[in-house]
């Protein structure tokens, strides 16, 4: 038996009984080593395509992740004053809002 | 974390990263974050509420110790934008460091703003700055309470 045999022999069976999930098996099957590498190649290059580019991809749980840019984060020596900030930009939003100079 | 008589005070640290962190949150057009106008005024507003005279607190209550603190940094105006807003958080931060909190139902939004407003433009209103003292150490004793 050379190799392949059983493939095409297992894609008779499924075209006789008349599966179409099999003749996707038989189609995968048949195509060739190189037709393989080539698209797996296409798949590729088109992943880092979409990471170079920088367009806001989904993540498992279904949300956009924001676009890569510099996020200032605020850092305070203090956790209390931490906590207090919060604390007041959640009870008075308006205020700071209003309060501009 | 200065700490005197129990009383824990904000340090110029603190208010600097307050600054940071409301020019950040809210932005403005003259808002640079962190960015000192004057140190004195500064280091005038956080040493405020610690004064003594011949021995003697000149702010014994800690809502004395409040207002003065917030009159200071409103009058002062150490940042080259955002302090009234830099006020209302180290108003908060004061209270949450000595463990007390502000009722809102007393100090609203309506009124703290309308109560930093007058306190920052005293000069130009006309107002005498010893009635905005006693204004917002009024508010002050009624607003701040113990944390449950």
């Amino acid at each position: 038996m050379k190799h392949g045999d059983k493939a095409k022999a297992k894609a008779a069976k499924a075209k006789a009984a008349g599966k179409k999930s099999s003749g996707k098996v038989a189609a995968r099957s048949k195509a060739s080593p190189r037709h393989a590498a080539k698209s797996k190649k296409q798949t590729t290059s088109k992943n880092t395509a979409v990471s170079k580019s920088g367009i806001a991809h989904r993540g498992g749980n279904g949300k956009t992740r924001p676009r890569g840019g510099a996020v200032e984060t605020i850092a305070f020596t203090n956790p209390i004053v931490a906590t207090a900030f919060k604390r007041a930009v959640k009870k008075f939003p308006t205020a700071f809002r209003r309060l501009a100079d | 974390m200065q700490t005197d008589g129990g009383v824990r005070y904000l340090t110029v640290q603190d208010l600097i990263e307050l600054h940071r962190a409301v020019s950040i949150e809210f932005g403005g057009t003259q808002a640079h974050p962190g960015v000192v106008e004057s140190q004195f005024g500064l280091l005038n507003a956080v040493q405020r509420p610690q004064i003594t005279t011949l021995g003697r607190e000149a702010y014994p209550s800690f809502p004395d110790k409040v207002a003065a603190f917030l009159f200071a940094l409103l009058t002062h105006s150490p940042f080259q934008g955002g302090n009234r807003r830099v006020a209302l958080a180290a108003l908060f931060a004061f209270c949450e460091l000595n463990k007390r909190t502000i009722d809102s139902r007393v100090l609203d939004e309506k009124t703290a703003e309308t109560l930093f407003k007058r306190a920052s433009a005293h000069r130009e209103l006309g107002i005498p700055p010893e009635n905005v003292f006693r204004e917002i150490r009024e508010i002050m004793s009624r607003a701040i309470v113990a944390q449950q």
